[in-house]
């Protein structure tokens, strides 16, 4: 599956990318493509073009606040989980993916 | 004002009944006036409260204190006897009169400005009670209570066997006479309303029926009367302690006074100063203190001082400070609520006194004890050098003293000199002025002491809010404005020439300088001259000769001389900023006075203007200039210092090595560009803005170092483990305000969790109180509770602190990778096996 997904925390030093790490980590794991952008003290990094969204089978939201940019997902369908889903049980998220 | 009073009056049986209408209950001073009045008849008047039962003779103010009447209790009186009716109604008319305006709401305790927050780890620990004041000596201590000023037996009456009983009763009747007329004529002399109220209310008290029945009732075949008055004024401060209102249980010293009244009679020693000896760790609790008993005290054993009644400028305070005693002053009730012997710990950092010591309290300061000695020892390692910046520029720091036995620890804390040595203490606390020799000597050790470094010796400062007996100085109205320091000279004129007699006396023994305060005009500074030349003529009539020339300098200390410095400076040979009093005449505040010492800011912009203007007028004429008072302890304000060009810097003795310490991390170069968009703030906010986001070019340090690694934690739960991790970054020199990094943990661990599972956790905050970007590490043996997502506890910590005002994404992009790292099972496996704190370090900073 090709997966684009998108971090971010209150604070955004930490489990921002903690997140990312876990979700890309485990995405291998179970042999799918993943790309994350993360949304934190530093802003935007790893940015989703729309082309990548746009190919995308799946989108994953691993976040404790708004979105920035959010428009560009207009008429995906979004798993939205708490940041801290994708550090405790991230192979249940990509179970919930189908 | 409190309403009327309804009450309802029996003719039958002649009782008056009403609800009591005061708001502090019925302590002394009102009981004083209801136990006048029934004394005009002769009927029995019985007062009862309904509330508590307990019932009073209407004549005796202690019995009827010890009714512990509260606003809104049922209070009834009974009469009986000839003139029952004609009491009844006098009764009535004057408590629905005259007895409501006899007591007035007491202003509610102000706290402190700038209320302190207690950090959690404490919190988590506290005992259900605590006592709270001001803090004004840092530091924490612990050890037994000693109540000092407290009821006992003077040494004079203490081998006294008894006369027999009708013989001791006699001389308590005379002492009580003797007492009585000593108050009465303190009485007419007052003119303070309050303080004649308060000692009229002592008089009825020492005249009361009911502690004379008490003592007669203890004088037994072989008690004598001192004993008794002892014993008796227990026995009421037992009763009143029991009552309710916290206000009647203050009143324990009023009776503790009278007692202490009664026992100085008795004694024939008028000044009756009793000597405290301390025998164990000890914490000093007394609602006064003069600074002649603190002086007393040994040092080795007091560990703190808790103060019913004491202002950040009284002499006392002054003192315990530059011995670095930690202070409480405005702790209400500890004499009445500590009781002697007890086992307590004094934070006189948070302002809070612990009378129930808990296992986890112990822990918790035992690590807090830990952390302020390496600190100090920290301190004292950078004050053994010279205050240098990164770029070469130095700055003396100097010491502020009060007595010559406060020198050696300013020296051994790092002083380069003494900046100010207050000489009023020599003149307190005692029957005549100090002799000419008899201050040579004190001057002389406080030079040898100084082995070479220059000392500053500040001429006799007092006026009348320093009340020295011998002066014969009569009260003023307002003593700040008044008739003090310099200008007491004209007509003290010999004692000064005693004392500048004095001062050249012990200019033999090394530099001196002398330094005269209060100074507004050129014409004191000349007169002053005037006095040390006559002084010196004086000197070689004696045959003293050829004495080393001394320079003579002025406090500045009024905002006048900033409009007169160049012509200052043609009579004086330099000059010193006393801030605190500068700042209270700047702003026309009175620091002390709660409502306004929000006011007294001397972060303020236009403070900051004074303090530029006059540093360069006085480096225009030449002149050395320093900065004496407690702005100089003001780290936010320390670049601005440092970049004004001040000579030197003088403070207590506990602040010498943070003081260099910090000067150590500065640039002059940059702290002199940073002062001119201080001063041009608009407000104090403002500029305190700025302050806070001074940078010192000390956020490039790198993200860890070794001694941020604590490999054997001993925390036992999560809040002691963040402190302990919080404690390191203050260690290792990344925040003076550990308490403010502990809250922002505990905000974001608020939201959630940080243990993320596998034994980990990484707490972590944003704040504008850290030098750099940190990573602190903990690893814990045990295993630490930290709600983690897998519900394990945890054994490494990782604690991240993110400057708010970083600028630079390097770090951050640092803090993000190692985020990421975390969550790799290689990395997290190499955490575990590390060995030693430098191992550890370098594998985090290699993976980066």
């Amino acid at each position: 599956m090709n997966i684009v997904a998108v971090t971010a925390c209150p604070t955004g030093i930490a489990h921002t990318y903690m997140a990312a790490e876990s979700l890309e980590k485990n995405a291998k794991l179970l042999g799918h493509q993943i790309k994350v952008e993360t949304q934190g003290a530093m802003g935007i990094e790893n940015e989703l073009s729309p082309t990548e969204i746009a190919a995308a089978d799946a989108v994953i939201f691993a976040v404790d606040i708004d979105v920035e940019q959010r428009e560009r997902f207009d008429g995906k369908k979004v798993l939205q989980v708490p940041v801290q889903q994708a550090i405790k049980d991230p192979k249940g998220i990509f179970a919930r993916l189908g | 004002m409190p309403g009327s009073v309804n009450f309802g009056i029996c003719v039958l049986k002649l009782e008056l009944t009403f609800c009591f209408p005061l708001p502090n209950g019925l302590h002394a001073r009102p009981a004083s006036h209801l136990q006048a009045l029934a004394n005009r008849y002769q009927a029995a008047i019985r007062f009862t409260n309904e509330r508590s039962g307990r019932e009073a003779d209407a004549k005796s103010v202690l019995s009827l204190v010890a009714c512990d009447v509260k606003q809104g209790d049922a209070c009834r009186f009974t009469f009986d006897g000839s003139d029952a009716v004609a009491a009844q109604q006098a009764l009535a008319v004057y408590l629905n009169g005259e007895f409501l305006k006899c007591d007035e709401a007491l202003p509610v305790a102000a706290r402190a400005a700038g209320e302190i927050v207690l950090p959690r780890s404490l919190r988590a620990v506290l005992p259900k009670t605590v006592l709270t004041g001001r803090p004004l000596g840092a530091g924490i201590g612990q050890g037994c209570v000693v109540v000092i000023g407290g009821l006992k037996l003077p040494a004079a009456l203490t081998n006294v066997s008894s006369s027999g009983a009708e013989s001791e009763r006699q001389k308590f009747k005379v002492a009580v006479s003797i007492a009585a007329a000593v108050l009465e004529q303190a009485i007419a002399q007052s003119r303070n309303a309050q303080e004649r109220e308060i000692l009229q209310a002592q008089l009825a008290i020492l005249q009361d029926c009911a502690l004379a029945d008490k003592v007669h009732e203890l004088l037994g075949a072989d008690v004598t009367v001192g004993a008794a008055i002892v014993q008796a004024g227990e026995f009421f401060s037992a009763t009143l302690r029991a009552a309710e209102s916290a206000y009647l249980r203050e009143r324990v010293l009023d009776v503790t006074d009278v007692c202490n009244r009664l026992l100085v009679v008795l004694s024939g020693q008028p000044d009756g100063l009793e000597t405290v000896l301390l025998t164990a760790p000890s914490v000093c609790v007394a609602e006064h203190l003069t600074p002649g008993q603190f002086l007393a005290l040994d040092r080795a054993q007091l560990k703190a001082l808790v103060l019913g009644d004491a202002g950040a400028t009284s002499h006392t305070v002054i003192l315990a400070r530059s011995f670095g005693v930690p202070t409480l002053g405005g702790v209400a009730g500890a004499v009445s609520a500590l009781a002697p012997g007890q086992e307590v710990i004094v934070d006189a950092d948070h302002g809070v006194v612990m009378p129930e010591l808990s296992e986890p309290l112990r822990r918790h300061y035992q690590r807090e004890l830990a952390q302020l000695q390496t600190l100090q020892a920290q301190r004292q390692a950078f004050g053994a050098r010279p205050a240098v910046t990164v770029d070469g520029h130095t700055v003396e720091i100097g010491v502020n003293l009060a007595s010559a036995a406060a020198a050696a620890a300013g020296f051994a804390a790092g002083a380069d000199g003494v900046g100010l040595f207050r000489t009023e203490m020599l003149f307190m606390d005692r029957e005549r002025a100090p002799t000419e020799a008899e201050q040579a000597a004190i001057y002389s050790a406080v030079v040898q002491a100084a082995a070479g470094r220059p000392v500053i010796i500040r001429l006799l400062d007092i006026g009348g809010d320093k009340p020295v007996a011998y002066l014969g100085l009569p009260p003023e109205t307002n003593p700040f404005l008044g008739h003090r320091g310099v200008r007491l000279y004209a007509e003290f004129a010999e004692m000064v020439k005693t004392q500048l007699r004095a001062l050249l006396r012990a200019s033999q023994h090394g530099p001196l300088k002398i330094m005269v305060p209060m100074i507004s005009r050129v014409e004191e500074m000349r007169a002053v001259k005037n006095l040390l030349a006559e002084a010196r003529q004086e000197l070689a009539g004696q045959g003293i000769e050829r004495l080393h020339p001394v320079e003579l300098g002025a406090m500045l200390e009024v905002p006048a001389v900033a409009f007169c410095l160049p012509e200052l400076a043609r009579e004086a040979d330099f000059f010193s900023i006393g801030t605190n009093d500068l700042t209270q005449y700047f702003f026309a505040v009175d620091r002390d006075n709660a409502k306004v010492a929000g006011l007294y800011s001397p972060a303020h912009p236009a403070f900051l203007r004074l303090l530029k203007q006059l540093v360069e007028q006085a480096h225009v004429a030449g002149r050395w200039i320093g900065l004496c008072g407690e702005l100089g302890e003001n780290r936010l304000l320390l670049p601005v210092l440092i970049g004004l060009g001040l000579d030197e810097i003088s403070l207590s003795p506990p602040g010498i090595g943070a003081v260099k310490a910090a000067i150590a991390q500065l640039e002059y170069g940059r702290c002199r560009a940073f002062v001119e968009p201080v001063l041009a703030a608009a407000t104090e906010s403002a500029a305190r803005a700025l302050l806070e986001n001074f940078s010192t070019g000390a956020e490039a340090a790198p993200l860890t170092t070794p001694e941020l690694v604590l490999l054997d934690s001993k925390a036992q739960t999560k809040a002691e483990a963040i402190r302990e991790l919080v404690l390191a970054l203050q260690r290792a020199g990344r925040t003076a305000q550990p308490d403010l990094i502990e809250e922002q943990i505990w905000l974001r661990e608020e939201t959630y969790s940080t243990g993320f599972g596998g034994g980990f956790a990484i707490p972590h905050c944003q704040s504008e109180q850290l030098q750099a970007n940190t990573l602190a590490i903990l690893k814990n043996r045990n295993g630490i509770e930290w709600g983690s997502l897998d519900g394990q506890p945890v054994h490494i910590v990782f604690l991240l602190a993110v400057r708010r005002q970083s600028q630079g994404k390097e770090h951050l992009k640092l803090l993000a990778k190692l985020s990421r790292l975390v969550m790799r099972d290689e990395f997290q496996a190499r955490l575990r096996n590390a060995e030693t704190s430098p191992a550890t370090v370098d594998y985090i900073l290699s993976c980066l």
